[in-house]
């Protein structure tokens, strides 16, 4: 199995499902009636998994009849893989449950930080890129793909405080992470384009620093703006830039030799019609084909 | 009583022990998130992070703070759609803001968080210093929004399996029912109000009038699951007091001595309220 192959499914003890390679959505709670009922053709969707994280009762139910339909992924916020708080059991084990249940391909979570001294602040919170750091979440990362028994994919995240003390990019960060680790990527392109625009982070550096076989899956949302600086908002479609940011990173991707990779459109606030986001996934796999079929005449 | 942060222990030098540095530096961008830096930390906080195109770091810190405060105000209005229409959108999102404010998150299960509300809005009430017209108009305020918080939490919580008519037919057989404590459905809450509060939640998820509080004498509820559903039943003061004993561990042999009619017990079991049963301790 080629390198960029093993990461398309999990490696889990229970029947972890493959993903497709088109782009799926993150289903929120307002569509989900619609989807059971309707079962539009969509490849793939991914539960935020803290809003599921039920002991039982209808949401669980929803769960089982949505692993019925669609392959699913589940995307974490509170695995505080960055925290100095120990990792919390409880919470592990409920991901895990819900994993299981859902048969989900991969579980993911942010390269962050979100509690110190038992607050949570259910916001990603930035940390020092350091070698220090990275021995202290790589060990952390370790502990979570033992407990979930699969490789987790980490994902990028917007910022807007940098600490002047890091001696590695977010991207040198995450490559050696899933170097030390075996972790796959989630590549959010919208917070490397948020990234760019607050902090002038060099795309061509980070793309260079990134592990393309190390991509699991690119997510792509909508960002707004602030007194001339940007915020990761989850509230409005992909916007041009990034759109051309993801065509970038899918010719990136195409010249590495890695396979489609699967693209999810999320959409958190002001959470349009289905249609809305069904015609985003459109979009995100029309660019990925020509990406495709460029590099394949390049090459 | 509103819990801040300790004022930060000093930053160690980058050289020491990554957790410990980590740490600290985490406690102090957390604070700063609180609002409860002193000015000292916060210029501390300054020397070691940058704002980038935001400009300062304070100016990154606030987009930290906004968005976390945001997100777990939110959920306060998810578990709470009564109650914010009663108070209106604006008044309820200062109430929420001001809970958040005050009760740190412990949980990275933000419904946990809910569950400080009821609480907090029964200390609002008898805060001298808070809002006069509110809390002597709206006193049952508190009462709702328990009966809110325990409609949310049946949604969610963990199924019981079904009651065990032969386990039960047996214990009976060998005369050991009396000794049988009986157990009552996880989702099931017991509240009791001397407000109508049924109904002022009742009018208010129907959209009807809601201008006049109803006339009543108070109020005694199981909120359950039943088919997936949360479902609120008011009942009798004999059937509220029988569940609450049943809750408080007490054998059938106790309920009967009690005087309590244990014939009910046959429709609570039919209504999913009592679940299963377990030999009591003698």
């Amino acid at each position: 199995m080629a390198p960029a192959d093993r990461f398309r499914h999990g490696v889990a003890a229970g029947p972890a499902r493959q993903l497709p390679a088109g782009a799926g959505i993150g289903l929120r709670h307002c569509h989900i009636d619609a989807v059971l009922l309707e079962r539009p053709s969509i490849p793939w969707l991914e539960l935020l998994a803290d809003n599921h994280l039920a002991d039982g009762g209808a949401t669980l139910v929803q769960v089982d009849a949505l692993a019925r339909h669609y392959p699913l992924t589940l995307h974490c916020v509170g695995m505080n893989l960055a925290g100095t708080d120990p990792l919390d059991p409880d919470y592990l084990r409920r991901v895990d449950d819900l994993r299981r249940r859902s048969a989900a391909a991969w579980v993911s979570d942010h390269l962050c930080f979100t509690a110190i001294d038992g607050r949570h602040y259910h916001e990603l919170l930035p940390f020092p890129y350091t070698e220090s750091t990275l021995c202290h979440v790589a060990a952390r990362v370790q502990r979570v793909q033992e407990r979930l028994g699969m490789p987790l994919a980490v994902e990028n995240v917007s910022s807007y405080l940098r600490f002047r003390e890091s001696a590695l990019t977010e991207a040198e960060f995450l490559a050696e992470l899933s170097a030390r680790t075996d972790c796959g990527l989630l590549l959010d392109v919208n917070n490397l384009y948020v990234n760019q625009a607050n902090h002038g982070d060099d795309l061509d550096a980070a793309l260079a620093a990134l592990p393309p076989w190390r991509v699991q899956e690119l997510h792509l949302a909508g960002f707004a703006q602030r007194d001339g600086w940007l915020l990761d908002a989850h509230a409005a479609p992909v916007a041009a830039p990034v759109w051309a940011l993801y065509e970038r990173v899918q010719r990136w991707l195409a010249a590495a030799g890695v396979g489609a990779v699967p693209t999810l459109i999320e959409w958190d606030n002001d959470i349009p019609e289905l249609g809305t986001l069904r015609a985003e996934a459109a979009r995100a796999d029309a660019i990925a084909a020509r990406a495709s079929a460029v590099t394949a005449a390049v090459l | 009583m509103v819990s801040r942060h300790d004022v930060p222990e000093p930053v160690p030098a980058a050289s020491t022990t990554p957790p410990a540095r980590l740490r600290a530096l985490q406690r102090l961008l957390a604070a700063e998130i609180d609002d409860s830096l002193p000015a000292h930390a916060s210029a501390a906080l300054a020397m070691v992070v940058s704002g980038g195109r935001l400009g300062s770091p304070a100016a990154g810190a606030a987009v930290y703070r906004d968005s976390s405060r945001r997100a777990r105000a939110r959920a306060l209005e998810l578990v709470y759609p009564v109650c914010r229409q009663v108070l209106g959108a604006g008044a309820f999102g200062g109430l929420a803001a001001a809970c958040v404010a005050a009760c740190p998150s412990r949980s990275p299960d933000l419904t946990e968080l809910a569950a400080a509300f009821p609480p907090y809005l029964a200390r609002w009430r008898l805060d001298p210093a808070s809002s006069e017209p509110l809390g002597s108009d709206l006193p049952y305020l508190p009462d709702l929004a328990r009966l809110e918080l325990a409609f949310h939490a049946a949604l969610f919580a963990a199924d019981d399996l079904p009651w065990d008519a032969d386990g039960f037919a047996a214990a009976v057989e060998r005369g050991a029912a009396g000794q049988l404590r009986l157990r009552l459905g996880r989702s099931v809450t017991l509240l009791a109000s001397q407000f109508p509060v049924y109904e002022i939640w009742r009018r208010h998820r129907e959209a009807r009038d809601t201008t006049q509080v109803p006339a009543g004498h108070g109020d005694r509820l199981v909120v359950c699951r039943q088919a997936l559903r949360p479902r609120v039943q008011r009942v009798t003061r004999d059937a509220f007091a029988l569940l609450r004993t049943i809750a408080d561990g007490q054998s059938i042999a106790a309920l009967t001595e009690r005087g309590y009619a244990v014939e009910q017990l046959g429709g609570l079991i039919t209504d999913g309220l009592i679940v299963g049963f377990e030999v009591a301790d003698r």
